[in-house]
């Protein structure tokens, strides 16, 4: 986890970068494989978590989808079933999170 | 170390472990590099190899293929100049980009030899590195190869069966 001593600068530069990741990926989206573009999207969600993470607003869902998505993310390259199954289960964690906040 | 065992053993590495690599290791790595074929012998190529953390930090931010910090990293290059002086349309269309291909293929398989991990990334802002290290307008950086002590080596992707892909041909 990453300490959030860091301050104002720091989390402008955290956010620099995942700027800076999303505008790259938009370019590169243009001519690499179709399923880069689900890729780029939940790599980009891992990385904001950990911007939130560093800021202690990381609560347990979100660092359990991270974890997910850290586990599963590079099944892109090898198994492009598995990488859908993978989204399509973060998907619903999502719904089930959203009942589960809706009772509370 | 067999040749075979190299070609088979090389995963592509995307995990490092926060350890720098001995300079004398990145020149062998460099060495072998300028070893690979090239066609008309035009050795199209040149080779930027970063291996400070803060450049390292910039090349990562302006590139969505690499997933950690390495402690080093390769950008291979195509001189385009010199492949059409050389080899003319053909070589700076098509063969510039074959030679590069192989050159990284000698800079990851060196690296394995040397108990280094690399992976070869093409998913990176192409003009934003240009701009970053003020490349001139004839010098294409085609290729990041990341370089480090692996953290995490992945387990090999599956093969098409040489039957598949290999054709005796009988005449």
């Amino acid at each position: 986890m990453k300490s959030s001593t860091g301050g104002k600068d720091e989390l402008k530069s955290d956010f620099f970068a995942l700027l800076a990741f999303l505008v790259v990926s938009a370019r590169n989206c243009v001519e690499e494989p179709k399923l880069y573009g689900p890729f780029r999207l939940i790599d980009g969600a891992s990385k904001l978590i950990e911007i939130l993470e560093g800021e202690g607003l990381a609560d347990e869902f979100f660092l359990e989808v991270k974890k997910k998505i850290e586990d599963k993310k590079y099944s892109v390259m090898s198994n492009r079933d598995e990488f859908i199954k993978f989204l399509d289960d973060l998907t619903l964690n999502f719904a089930e999170e959203l009942k589960r906040k809706k009772k509370n | 170390m067999e040749v075979f065992d190299a070609i088979k053993g090389r995963r592509s590495v995307r995990n490092y472990k926060d350890k720098k690599i001995p300079k004398q290791l990145l020149e062998k790595i460099m060495e072998a590099a300028i070893w690979s074929p090239s066609g008309s012998n035009a050795q199209a190529w040149e080779f930027i190899v970063v291996d400070n953390d803060e450049e390292i930090k910039k090349i990562k931010t302006l590139s969505p293929g690499i997933f950690d910090v390495p402690a080093a990293i390769v950008i291979v290059c195509r001189d385009l100049k010199r492949a059409y002086g050389i080899a003319g349309e053909l070589g700076k269309d098509m063969l510039s980009l074959m030679d590069i291909s192989m050159a990284s293929q000698n800079i990851m398989l060196m690296a394995y030899e040397l108990g280094i991990g690399s992976c070869a990334v093409r998913s990176f802002g192409i003009s934003a590195i240009k701009k970053l290290f003020d490349l001139p307008d004839h010098i294409n950086p085609e290729l990041l190869i990341t370089l480090g002590y692996p953290e995490k080596i992945p387990d090999p992707p599956k093969r098409r069966k040489i039957d598949e892909v290999v054709h005796w041909w009988k005449g």
